[in-house]
């Protein structure tokens, strides 16, 4: 019996020797089992070792093999073969990215968007009083929902794939971006809001996302980071209303 | 500090974008639906003085050309679709937690659709019956 076999249609690109990316067809070996990765893993094994491509876990959690496949952007290790097969299967750097070789992108822009929300928790009184016994930072399993699914980003950027916002404003601070800084936010145990929202709240922060909401229909992990920005709006607008209202108030 | 990397090329977002799946075009649909939404509620604006003064029985008035019907229709339809996405959304929009659970998007997407329903009949019987003469 002849083996199955699918077609990869792939995206190549080699700085310095093309002028612009082109598209180049392998023919792969097609398992219902496989998933994009590993016809592209396949390739660079037994065809081209010269294709580039991120992974790292090959389980859904590292967040690097983020590419474009049949124009959805996509986690290469958890896109089956079979939801395209028999069509072949176009394979493209992930979208609205600079792209650095093959399907390889530069995620400068996102790595420094994301430290200028400070995703971490911030304490004011830590210097005072260090973390330890007497010092725990407790939380109820409530007060945990109301942040959890946030904390879920895996950082790979395929929502920013998806965002025309950020196709057209490069400089727009993006999904992922706003939803970790929400979800520090909303994490009972943070003191660093005041400190984020002059970022998240900047006319590239929230108020330039329209509300397209794709980043949350492909966000592999349910993070839903168009909920984050809408939120985060709300949040802010009520600031200002408590602001006008209150002046003599905290903000 | 690394230096950064030197980019190749950063593909440039077709035209056609808004066309490329449903939900971009749906979201175009929707963001198009309230500038025809806003175009009525100005002309309404700027007609309310003829309109006080009975240009709805005025044949050369602009409120009762069937024109003004047609466009009103539209934008009714419109409107009512711009509201259903946005009272969709209200799940995605607001968070309430009471207790240990919060509540779930969608009782919040209906409350916003009932009260719009009553919000509806108050208005029809409290202002548009008394002014028919029902
Ligand atoms: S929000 Fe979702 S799509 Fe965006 S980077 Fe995080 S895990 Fe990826
Ligand atoms: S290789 Fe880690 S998420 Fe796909």
């Amino acid at each position: 019996m002849t083996e199955s076999t699918i077609k990869l249609a792939v995206t190549r690109y080699r700085p310095g020797q093309d002028r612009e990316p082109t598209v180049q067809t392998y023919t792969v070996p097609y398992h219902d089992d496989w998933v994009v990765l590993d016809a592209l893993q396949y390739v660079k094994d037994n065809i081209d070792g010269t294709l580039s491509f991120r992974w790292s876990c090959h389980m859904g959690v590292c967040g690097s093999c983020g590419m474009m496949v049949d124009g959805t952007p996509k986690l290469t290790c958890a896109a089956f073969l079979r939801e395209s097969y028999p069509r072949e299967v176009r394979v493209e750097p992930l979208a609205n990215f600079p792209v650095v070789r093959d399907l390889i992108v530069d995620i400068d822009d996102f790595m420094h968007k994301l430290s200028e929300v400070k995703p971490y928790i911030i304490r004011e009184d830590l210097d005072s009083l260090p973390l330890g016994l007497g010092h725990e930072l407790r939380q109820t399993p409530a007060e945990l929902e109301d942040f959890k699914q946030f904390g879920m980003c895996i950082n790979c950027m395929l929502c920013y794939s998806a965002c025309p916002v950020y196709a057209m404003e490069p400089k727009f601070l993006g999904p992922a971006a706003i939803a970790l800084a929400h979800r520090y936010n909303m994490d009972s145990r943070d003191q660093g809001r005041n400190q984020r929202m002059p970022v998240i709240g900047s006319s590239e922060g929230i108020w330039e996302c329209t509300f397209v909401g794709e980043c949350s229909v492909v966000c592999p992990k349910h993070v839903d980071p168009a909920a984050a920005i809408q939120r985060t709006k709300l949040a802010t607008t009520n600031d200002w209303f408590k602001s006008m209202l209150m002046p003599w108030g905290n903000r | 500090m690394h230096a950064p990397l030197a980019p190749g090329y950063r593909p440039a977002l077709s035209n056609g974008w808004w066309l490329s799946n449903r939900r971009y075009f749906l979201y175009m649909v929707r963001e198009l639906t309230a500038v025809f939404a806003a175009l009525w509620a100005i002309i309404f604006v700027t007609q309310l003085p003829q309109i006080t003064a009975g240009a709805y029985s005025n044949p050369a008035s602009l409120v009762s050309s069937p024109l003004w019907f047609a466009f009103s229709l539209v934008s009714l339809a419109f409107v009512l679709y711009h509201a259903w996405t946005a009272f969709n959304a209200t799940g995605t929009l607001i968070y309430l937690r009471m207790g240990p659970k919060p509540i779930a998007g969608g009782s919040l997407n209906a409350a916003m659709f009932i009260a719009w329903a009553l919000a509806t009949f108050v208005i029809a019987f409290v202002f548009v019956t008394p002014a028919i003469g029902g």
